[in-house]
């Protein structure tokens, strides 16, 4: 399980979230940042200081194509 | 240039990174044998994914530039004049090793203690008292001041029951312990309102999903409770604890009651705990209890010649710079993490503190003396002639393969040790 960054980010792109991740695993990636889901250690601290509500739980995200980008992004499938 | 860093958890580790990529070298103590403080000894064992964040801490750790020295106590083993005398410059980052007392009548009853104290027993802290635990799991109520998510951890591993730690790296007298436990209702009692609670949304959802327990919340303890609420974090708390308020209970085994704006007043009893007299805006009441555990804050404890501020419990510092009473830099010390700022934020806060810190210490570095003792067999030589047990890099990453090797054996990802003497004989310590 991992956390995705959601399309919210776009305009935005406050990037605070990739300053308190313990792990380094949010990237950015132009537009928006990313999670590399394989790296996310699901601590949730990104999601407390998005300002924008951006970053969404996997097994919470309204649009499932959200969470297969997330992975494919990656190389990978969504679990 | 050499630095100490002692402290070896998260706020440590990222210091020693920062360190690093300006082209220092690093040494890192630890009183305790193994890396990685919180991450290993504070984070609950029901949450693997996030003890990952180890595997992060431990590239640092394992990066050439940088020695671990385990099981080497500052204060006891080597003090301030060792490291002034061998580094150009020392960091703490310590953590918050104290815990903040209730203050009330009662609390020094048999049946008393801190969240602490079973958050390392039942991570396996070389140091734990098991004690506390046991009479804690002795008793069927048991009442956790606090309003954090140490109290939600404490919370789910008394009553959440031991098969959620089958995959887990807890110990097995751990686990035995836990399967015998008496506890039927755990009281989490808040003394701000449920709007100001500190709990983070995952650690309370984690909460209504333990298998026969029911969250129990009193409706009338959320009026208000939605206008009061001025984050994301507190809305969406408040609406996990309405739907708890709105469902009906009574058909579990064991009950988790959260309940909010009750100020302790005393804690009853003749010998040990009987209950928990609390106070709300001048009415009194009194919960049955048979243990009452402190979760409302760490502390920083004083290291020995280092200014302290008692007040707020962290070492009087400028921006990571250590000053005393009156302000004055004291040079070529710094501090990181809780004891610098107290205990706040997550994990990953501590990289733009540490980052801070180690600032200040670079932009300082020209004007540090050479120390008078140099070369990196000093230190080693000097812990040596002291009989100090000091465990290297290596010497933990034998303790490492031989937890996994443990684990295995139990079919679970790794089993920590806590013994002292088993750890120290397994990382072989005082080898280099």
């Amino acid at each position: 399980m991992t956390f995705v960054v959601t399309s919210r980010c776009v305009g935005t792109k406050e990037t605070s979230c990739m300053s308190v991740c313990p792990v380094d695993c949010i990237h950015d990636i132009g537009e928006q940042v990313v999670i590399d889901p394989v790296e996310c250690v699901d601590c949730g601290a990104c999601v407390d200081v998005c300002p924008v509500d951006a970053i969404v739980h996997e097994g919470e995200a309204d649009d499932p194509s959200v969470v297969a980008d997330a992975y494919r992004r990656f190389g990978l499938e969504a679990p | 240039m050499r630095i100490a860093v002692v402290g070896a958890g998260p706020a440590g580790v990222y210091s020693a990174q920062e360190l690093v990529d300006a082209g220092l070298s690093v040494d890192v103590f630890d009183k305790v044998p193994a890396p990685y403080g919180l991450v290993r000894y504070g984070v609950a064992p029901d949450h693997p994914k996030t003890k990952r964040i180890a595997l992060a801490l431990g590239r640092t750790l394992g990066n050439p530039a940088v020695r671990f020295f385990g099981n080497v106590a500052y204060g006891l083993d080597l003090d301030l004049r060792d490291l002034l005398a061998c580094y150009h410059a020392v960091v703490f980052a310590v953590g918050a090793d104290d815990d903040r007392l209730l203050d009330v009548a009662g609390e020094h009853l048999w049946g008393v203690g801190s969240a602490a104290q079973l958050v390392s027993w039942y991570n396996a802290h070389p140091h734990a008292d098991d004690s506390f635990a046991h009479t804690v799991l002795a008793a069927r109520e048991v009442a956790v001041v606090g309003a954090g998510n140490v109290a939600l951890d404490v919370a789910r591993m008394l009553v959440g029951g031991p098969h959620r730690l089958a995959a887990s790296d807890v110990p097995e007298r751990v686990l035995d312990l836990l399967a015998r436990s008496r506890v039927t209702d755990v009281r989490v009692i808040a003394r701000r309102g449920p709007a100001q609670a500190k709990f983070t949304v995952p650690e309370l959802t984690e909460l209504g999903k333990l298998d026969d327990v029911d969250v129990v919340v009193d409706p009338a303890d959320l009026a208000g409770a939605d206008d009061e609420a001025d984050s994301r974090r507190a809305r969406a708390n408040v609406e996990l604890l309405r739907g708890w308020a709105e469902r009906p209970t009574g058909r579990a085994a064991r009950r988790v009651h959260l309940s909010f704006r009750l100020r302790p007043v005393a804690v009853v009893g003749e010998t040990a705990v009987a209950g928990l007299r609390l106070d709300r805006l001048g009415v009194p009441s009194t919960v049955p209890a048979q243990a009452v555990v402190r979760a409302i804050g760490y502390r920083g404890a004083p290291l020995p010649g280092v200014p302290f501020d008692e007040e707020t419990g962290t070492v009087r510092n400028l921006g990571g710079r250590v000053v005393d009473a009156t302000g004055t830099v004291l040079p070529r010390l710094y501090v990181a993490g809780w004891i610098k700022r107290g205990p706040s934020g997550v994990i990953g806060t501590n990289k733009a503190d540490a980052a801070e810190t180690v600032r200040a210490l670079l932009a300082d570095a020209d004007g540090f003396p050479a120390p008078l003792k140099v070369g990196p067999a000093t230190v080693p030589a000097l812990l040596r002639g002291r009989g100090v047990r000091f465990v290297t890099w290596p010497g933990w990453l034998r303790l490492d393969a031989y937890e996994v090797a443990l684990g295995r054996s139990g079919g679970r990802p790794r089993v920590s040790v806590d013994d002292l003497a088993t750890m120290l004989a397994v990382t072989r310590a005082g080898d280099l």
